[in-house]
């Protein structure tokens, strides 16, 4: 044991002045931060790295209020840490509070929250907190979850890492549930590596969620810089790209070029059946969570967000062949992806993370060359297809736009693959200065 | 393609359920209602009959 080399206070302080603008915070949490401050032990994998904790994920002490007037005003606090949070105390790091969640972690904007690149745009969602508070150095990375995009969209539309892990790698206990089959739990980080090292402490069984694997872990950071030579690596035609912002898809084509340049392998591939993923993820995510939340549709349904209580009445009315016929939809995904890997003998696929960029608090849609497309489902359509097979996929910063809003690259992987996708992500990073820009609105040390 | 859904079967529909009071019975949740139903029948139309559900839980490729 020894003594952090921040207080409290000192840690907290700046997070607060900062949040006044931003709005990622929704609870600091200084009794907790200065206890695991007496208890600092250097040794530890993540000693000294501050965490924030998206609303929906419990912490002890602290209220768990996903974004919904469902639960209190305010919720009663937690009693306990959720197993990733008990997990990253253990490991030493500083859980510094919790992030802003989109109402029931079921949306793209997270109103009351603002992306430090813009004040005027959304940080994304439904993690957009913790993608808003990572990019303003509020702390050095966040808990996240995502059943449709919701780590790697804000980690995209904020300038910073976001992985979503393998379905199953990373236990759920302790986190509010919105679609069983499609939640996952994951890190945001400023950089791949903050990404690896909060990974390497929150992944691995446990016995309190039933849908968690006793796959064995790896340690994500003994292959991070073994570069990208010699490495397969996919680039779809069409669907990803269908539509796009010009913008985006010009730094996608650099990006790809980039890892062309650093020695990896570069092959077409043919993801037409990805057509109709964005259907299918919302036919497996309505009845799930309507399943979940049936109780509060039928007592409470004026405190549930219009849209969102339109989605819970359609899964909850329409007929349970529509689920499982996504349920068959999804499978014939599954198959052809890991056909696709297995019979171009690929590392990876690359895409565009989201087909634009942030967009306006109000804005509603996005408007691209052919068409436009509501900004909720343009940005789920390229991030959702990896809920549905479960695969890791990682989002890195790979641009900017003219106004100087970021972009993002997104690397999946096979299943448990997750060193590979932080590797190709790592020399991305490493062969580009994206990561060293800093947003209008950060932490200094002033 | 013939509308599947209009706001008496889906204002009966919600009455059956219970849900009645959930909401208003408007155009968007009539569309939506629409657009998952016939999601659902393009599915159907192209999936061969031996594919089966996925195993929602494993994502092991196994």
């Amino acid at each position: 044991m020894g003594v952090t080399p921040a207080s409290p206070n000192s840690i907290l302080a700046p997070v607060g002045r900062v949040d006044q603008e931003l709005g990622a915070m929704v609870a600091l949490d200084p009794v907790g931060l200065k206890r695991q401050c007496e208890d600092y032990d250097q040794d530890l994998p993540l000693a000294g790295m501050r965490v924030a904790v998206k609303d929906i994920i419990e912490v002890e002490g602290l209220p768990n209020q996903c974004g919904s007037a469902l639960y209190g005003d305010p919720p009663a606090p937690s009693k306990t840490d959720a197993v990733v949070v008990s997990r990253i105390r253990k490991s030493g790091g500083l859980v510094i509070g919790k992030t802003a969640a989109h109402e029931l972690a079921c949306g793209v904007y997270t109103p009351g929250t603002s992306n430090p690149w813009d004040l005027a745009r959304s940080p994304g969602g439904s993690s957009g907190g913790s993608g808003a508070a990572v990019a303003a150095g509020l702390c050095d990375a966040a808990l996240g979850s995502d059943t449709g995009g919701s780590i790697r969209i804000p980690a995209s539309l904020c300038g910073i890492a976001g992985l979503k892990p393998t379905y199953g790698l990373v236990p759920k206990s302790g986190v509010e549930p919105l679609s069983w089959s499609l939640d996952h739990v994951g890190p945001l980080g400023k950089t791949v590596r903050d990404c690896a090292r909060l990974l390497g402490v929150i992944a691995g069984f446990h016995p309190s969620d039933p849908t968690s694997v006793t796959t064995p872990t790896v340690d994500y950071l003994t292959k991070l810089d073994s570069g990208v030579a010699g490495l397969r690596i996919a680039v779809p035609s069409g669907f990803f790209m269908d539509p796009i912002d010009p913008q985006t898809e010009t730094a996608f084509v650099a990006a790809v070029e980039v890892l062309r340049e650093l020695g990896a392998e570069l092959v077409t591939v043919d993801v037409s059946y990805l057509t109709g993923s964005l259907e299918a993820e919302f036919a497996i995510i309505a009845p799930e969570a309507a399943a979940y939340h049936h109780l509060n549709l039928r007592k409470h349904p004026e405190l549930i967000d219009p849209q969102i209580r339109g989605m819970l009445i359609a899964g909850a009315a329409l007929p349970s062949s529509y689920y499982l016929t996504a349920l068959r939809w999804r499978r014939q995904i599954v198959t052809r992806m890991r056909a696709t890997f297995d019979d171009n003998r690929l590392d990876a696929l690359i895409t565009p993370t989201v087909p634009a960029f942030a967009q306006l608090h109000d804005q509603q849609e996005f408007v691209y060359p052919g068409g436009g497309e509501p900004v909720g489902s343009s940005f789920v359509r390229t991030t959702a297809p990896f809920n549905l097979t479960g695969q890791p996929a990682l989002s890195v910063p790979c641009g900017f736009t003219v106004d100087g809003l970021p972009l993002g690259l997104q690397i999946a992987g096979r299943p448990f693959a997750e060193d590979m996708v932080l590797r190709i992500g790592a020399a991305y990073e490493h062969a580009t200065d994206w990561v060293a820009r800093v947003p209008p609105l950060h932490v200094t040390n002033e | 393609m013939t509308a599947i859904w209009d706001s008496e079967s889906v204002a009966d529909l919600l009455r059956a359920l219970g849900l009645d009071g959930a909401d208003v019975v408007g155009d968007d949740l009539i569309a939506d209602f629409e657009q998952r139903s016939l999601a659902s029948a393009a599915f159907e139309s192209a999936l061969a009959p031996e594919v089966s559900p996925c195993n929602v839980f494993d994502a092991s490729w196994e």
